[in-house]
């Protein structure tokens, strides 16, 4: 591991992006003249072209800046730097990470190029707060540094605070927005409270010295301030993935904002936050008492987030809702693996390959809902989705391989994932939590296979209106994708496995 | 790749699936035929049949001699300490399961074909079922607990999907819904004891498995046992034992090549076959083998004696079938492995035909299937009627017929083993005797006397076409023949090998023997006429009452005492419903939707409320605290994660 200020090579993605954001800033400041000059016949009204457009220029330009990250990432994979005096790490197997993470943005971009039409809501804006929140999220899973990851966390949730009360007069929208706003706030103060605490007793700001101190600790007051410091910390990051009890705005959030942007959050925060999670926390191995206080921590609070999210989400009768509380269910199996004392590098591999499938999974189930989008109605209660199979049936069964998926079930990719958090916790003899986390994944067996019984099995209650014509086709490319990696990475998990394990190299 | 042609014999099945499925998916989104029901039944049929032919194949030529061939086309995963590799692994218990799924499956497929014609969704018929047979190879080539868990969990999809193939009629679709809920319990069961046996072994594949618990067994004898337990919920679950069988009479609501396949010869075996397959852990937990045992004997007993006042056709083969699968459980309980895939393969042969027939009946009857409604159908389909007797005599145990040989040992080993018990011994006889006496009344009702249906009915009585009888009758020879290659050699005096033994008993008793108490050969002889007399007895005492019927068969509702007890099958759907279902319902609803989340039934309300209500609901939310509330939460959240600091102290 070298430490050099800056090199281009590996911060070429990261560049890219911005690039790219700044010039869609330029394109909408001067779009009107370019747009003169783009002009197409269209019988679409002149947001609708504008918006076409503007998803056009976002899901190229994210295209190729993910080419940029995969080539470069490809290249600098040899080595493993830290760059701009301990800020960021680079290079490694850190390019995975990142490269799921514009995945989710990609099929979110596709999906929202059928949304913003048929929601009419300005597509450009959109997309930007969207790129901004991507360049969070990559930055914070780089984040070497307290301040970087305070940082790089604000800069990935204010976009997403605006995006998801963009629907300007959707008051529904709008108290989504400033619930997330006010709590996102609150949690941000425990992340900052909790990092000025570390940084009084160690007198660093960056993770690893910070953990490497805490080992030399004397048991005093400053280790119990280094206690609740972490324990603050751990607070601001629950929030961003939503561990009970600090999930309270899951679900009025995803269900009042815009179901890409559900989608987006919903794996992408989540995926990016358990990065850091992890570093800070599976590295703790190494001071004993520290582990066993941290265990106790994740157990509990994992725990009660699985039994929780997956006993609610069996009465829901919204679509939306349900998934926000199997988002919150999964936050819980991925902090299941902390709990076991004494983590290793496969404890770190099972997280991060259950984040990469559950981004495929969730996306692919949101983007069903985006797919059966009307302009006036939402697709969102079970109701809407009574016998829709039988009008739509390659959206059912998209659905359905995405309730398997998320249910844990063979061959899709969320059994792999759960097969990897179980063995975790065999492995580290918490057999009881094993067996508790187990029985809800049977429980939660029951409102996932319910969606696909009611899309399959009832009558729909009225006809079936015909949806939006709308940028069909971009959404059924996400789709496609989404559900091809479901079922590969379920088949053949070994090589994102693999790709997982060199991620979490990085992470240590 | 070694032995590629292994996983062709699986990947066949699955590929027919697929076809017919991209087929089914395409003409309900064009809403026209891109090929009929024809077509896709007759790829579906080649598949499985193709499929059963390369299985003679390997087994016959290219196992010849060896003791187990397997293909291992590429690692599954890895998992901290565990690697799951992919492996299908023919060994001769696999081979004898191999051989009895895809024969019987292609059979009943070509069957399929008569009986699904003219439905609209055949297409999507024939995808579930050949996708059944790939998931029932899986589970019985897989190597490996987490490969047999993904064909486990795949033959459930596909029973329930096939249970509630109709899902217009409300009744069905809660059948499906059933099995599925009840299934769950068992998985749970099974997926206990694969993390007891993993914590403990390290490793998940069979052989390793086996290996662990017959040479270094480490766990404590209370562990061991509760393992082996866990397994057999896990069975009870699929195989539709005491207290789990409640799933399978309702699952009778599928089409009746379902029932005969999946619900008769195959899936719900699967959990006799993964207890034989476990032996190792078996024999090393003696209390889990007598649970076997007195589950497997009550479950034959109490089902059959559930069979006894049942009035529809299919009812009764279903309570039968999950009373001969006890009759499968207590010969593995008994530690008779051998014999219990012997009993499973002849149930195969004649219980398949059985349903197959109640089909046949049931397409003639024009969907009736209430045998007070029928009688003297054996002058309209005589070769129905033939290949139904020949079954029923396999079933009722009268010798030479298939399942005389079966049973006769179950019994046997029973009665004799050191694993067996002379109280289960008697009920299974009790249970022996239910069999014939239920199963010949069911002939009686049906076939003998006079038509008791409408004249309307009557009209309409005809045989069924070829495509369903030659089934019916390649069944039924199977259900005369089949039991001989499996002939105690007492009963031929050493002059005709036991086949079936000498094939399997090597595979099966490699993880230990068990200990035959000795009897002369008179009790043993002593012991085979008393079955035979057993079945006779049965014979004669339904042909007494109900030969020629001269009386109206009462009313369910006139029923007092036993017999209403026994209608209503001991009250035990009530009794799961009142005690069971309906807390946990009250729990979910009252407990967890009222209290913790209280903003659906706002959302219910306000759903379509305008605009302005949504900002007086935004506004009382300030007002009443709501953010507040979840703030609330989070600080409550820390104070708990603080409390755990102070364990640093």
């Amino acid at each position: 591991m070298n430490e050099i200020f800056f090199d281009p090579n590996f911060m070429m993605g990261e560049i890219s992006l911005v690039a790219l954001i700044v010039i869609l800033t330029i394109i909408e400041a001067f779009r009107r003249p370019i747009f003169v000059l783009l002009n197409t016949p269209s019988n679409s009204t002149g947001l609708d072209r504008r918006n076409k457009q503007a998803s056009w220029f976002a899901g190229i330009g994210l295209i190729i800046v993910a080419v940029i990250f995969y080539v470069f990432g490809k290249a600098t994979a040899g080595e493993h730097i830290i760059l701009l005096n301990n800020s960021l790490t680079a290079g490694g197997g850190m390019y995975i990470g990142k490269l799921a993470l514009i995945g989710a943005a990609i099929l979110a971009v596709l999906m929202s190029a059928r949304y913003t039409l048929t929601q009419s809501i300005p597509a450009m804006d959109y997309y930007l707060l969207l790129l901004f929140s991507l360049l969070g999220a990559v930055t914070l899973i780089a984040a070497e540094n307290f301040l970087i990851i305070f940082l790089a966390l604000e800069m990935m949730s204010i976009p997403i605070y605006a995006l998801v009360g963009l629907k300007k007069f959707s008051t529904r929208a709008g108290e989504s927005a400033i619930k997330y706003l006010l709590l996102g706030g609150f949690s941000s103060g425990f992340l900052l409270l909790g990092i000025s605490f570390l940084y009084g007793t160690t007198g660093s700001l960056i993770v690893k010295d910070v953990i490497q101190s805490l080992n030399f600790i004397v048991f005093d007051a400053s280790a119990f301030l280094s206690a609740i410091g972490l324990i603050f910390v751990f607070i601001g990051l629950a929030f961003k993935v939503s561990l009970v009890p600090f999930h309270a705005w899951t679900p009025d959030v995803y269900e009042g904002a815009g179901t890409p942007i559900t989608a987006f959050m919903s794996v992408a925060v989540k995926l990016a936050a358990f990065a850091v999670i992890l570093k800070i926390f599976a590295s703790i191995d190494t001071f004993g008492e520290f582990d066993s206080v941290f265990s106790l921590i994740f157990m509990f609070f994992s725990l009660l987030t699985v039994i929780y999210g997956n006993s609610v989400a069996l009465v829901q009768q919204n679509v939306k809702r349900m998934l926000a509380y199997s988002s919150i269910a999964h936050a819980g199996y991925m902090g299941l693996a902390l709990a076991p004392m004494h983590h290793k590098i496969h404890t770190v591999q099972a997280v991060l390959f259950y984040g990469i499938g559950y981004i495929a999974m969730n996306m692919l189930a949101f983007g069903v809902l985006v797919y059966l989008t009307r302009k006036e109605k939402y697709c969102e209660t079970l109701n809407d989705l009574k016998g829709i199979a039988r009008k739509y049936p390659g959206a059912a069964a998209m659905m359905a391989i995405a309730m398997f998926s998320l249910a844990g079930l063979p061959p899709a990719v969320g059994f792999v994932g759960k097969v990897q958090i179980f063995i975790q916790l065999l492995e580290g003899h918490m057999y009881i939590t094993a067996v508790i986390a187990l029985l809800f994944s049977l429980v939660a067996l029951y409102f996932y296979i319910n969606v696909i019984v009611v899309m399959y099995m009832r009558e729909p209650e009225t006809e079936i209106t015909n949806i939006d014509k709308h940028s069909v086709g971009p959404v059924w490319i996400s789709l496609s994708l989404a559900a091809l990696f479901v079922l590969v990475l379920g088949i053949l998990p070994s090589p994102l496995l693999k790709w997982a394990l060199k991620w979490a190299e990085m992470l240590f | 790749m070694e032995n590629s042609l292994i996983l062709i014999i699986v990947l066949l099945p699955l590929a027919g699936a697929l076809l017919n499925g991209i087929v089914a998916a395409a003409n309900a989104y064009r809403k026209k035929e891109i090929w009929g029901e024809k077509i896709s039944g007759i790829l579906a049929f080649s598949t499985v049949a193709l499929s059963f032919i390369l299985s003679m194949y390997a087994v016959f030529v290219k196992m010849a001699g060896a003791e187990a061939i397997a293909c291992t086309p590429y690692q599954w995963m890895t998992a901290g300490g565990l690697n799951v590799n992919i492996t299908f692994m023919i060994d001769h218990l696999s081979a004898v399961m191999l051989l009895v799924v895809t024969g019987v499956s292609a059979v009943i497929h070509f069957y399929s074909i008569g009986y699904i014609h003219g439905d609209k969704s055949s297409v999507r018929y024939f995808t579930y079922l050949n996708l059944f047979v790939f998931a029932m190879l899986l589970l019985i080539l897989g190597d490996s607990m987490p490969v047999m868990f993904v064909g486990w969990e795949g033959v459930g999809l596909c029973s329930y999907l096939l249970i509630g193939f109709w899902y217009k009629e409300d009744e069905k679709a809660a059948a499906g819904k059933k099995a599925f809920i009840v299934n769950r319990i068992g998985d749970f069961g099974f997926l206990l004891g694969m993390f007891l046996i993993f914590a403990n072994v390290g490793s998940l594949a069979i052989a390793d498995v086996n290996e662990y618990f017959h040479q270094h067994n480490s766990m404590t004898f209370f562990w061991t046992n509760v393992a082996a337990i866990c397994l057999f919920i896990g069975a009870t679950g699929k195989s539709a034992q005491i207290p789990l069988y409640v799933w399978l009479p309702d699952a009778m609501a599928g089409p009746t090549p379902v029932s005969a396949l999946i619900h008769a010869a195959t899936m719900v075996t699967a959990g006799v076959y993964m207890v034989c397959r476990f032996h190792g852990v078996y024999l090393a937990a003696p209390v889990a083998m007598q649970v076997v045992l007195w589950v497997g004997g009550l479950t034959a007993l109490f089902s059959a004696t559930i069979a006894l006042y049942q009035n529809d056709i299919k009812k009764v083969l279903a309570y039968s079938t999950v009373s001969q699968l006890g009759f499968m459980f207590m010969a593995a309980g008994a530690g008779a492995f051998v014999i219990a895939i012997f009993h499973l393969m002849t149930h195969a042969f004649f219980k398949a035909c059985l349903f197959l027939g109640s089909g046949s009946v049931i397409h003639a009857m024009g969907g009736e299937q209430d045998i007070r409604y029928m009688g003297g159908l054996k002058k309209f389909m005589p070769a129905t009627f033939l290949t139904f007797t020949l079954a029923t005599l396999a079933i009722a145990g009268f010798p030479p017929f298939a399942g005389f040989f079966s049973k006769d040992e179950i019994l046997w080993n029973v009665f004799a083993s050191g694993h067996g018990n002379k109280i289960v011994w008697l009920i299974g006889m009790v249970a022996a005797l239910c069999t014939a006496f239920y199963m010949f009344r069911l002939v009686y009702l049906t076939f003998f006397g006079s038509f008791r249906g409408s004249r309307q009915q009557e009209h309409h009585l005809h045989e069924s076409p070829k495509t369903m009888t030659v089934p019916l009758m390649i069944l039924a020879a199977l259900s005369v023949v089949g039991g001989w290659i499996g002939i105690p050699k007492l009963l031929s005096f050493g002059a005709i090998p036991n086949y079936f033994h000498d094939y399997l008993e090597p595979t099966l008793s490699k993880y230990g023997h068990v200990h035959i108490d000795h009897y002369s050969h008179a009790t043993e002889y002593a012991l085979m006429a008393l079955s035979v007399a057993i079945a006779f007895a049965g014979w004669l005492l339904a042909r007494m009452l109900f030969r020629e019927l001269k009386y109206r068969l009462p009313d369910p509702a006139t029923y007092t005492g036993i017999s209403r007890l026994l209608w209503n099958k001991y009250f035990i759907d009530e009794i799961y419903m009142k005690f069971i279902v309906n807390p946990i319902k009250y729990l979910s609803t009252n407990i967890f939707l009222n209290i913790a989340d209280k903003k659906i039934i706002d959302g219910a309300a306000n759903g379509s409320a305008s605009g302005w209500k949504w900002v007086a609901v935004l506004l009382s939310f300030f007002q009443s605290g709501n953010i507040q509330a979840y703030g609330f939460y989070m600080l409550f959240g820390a104070t708990i994660a603080f409390i755990f600091a102070l364990f640093l102290f």
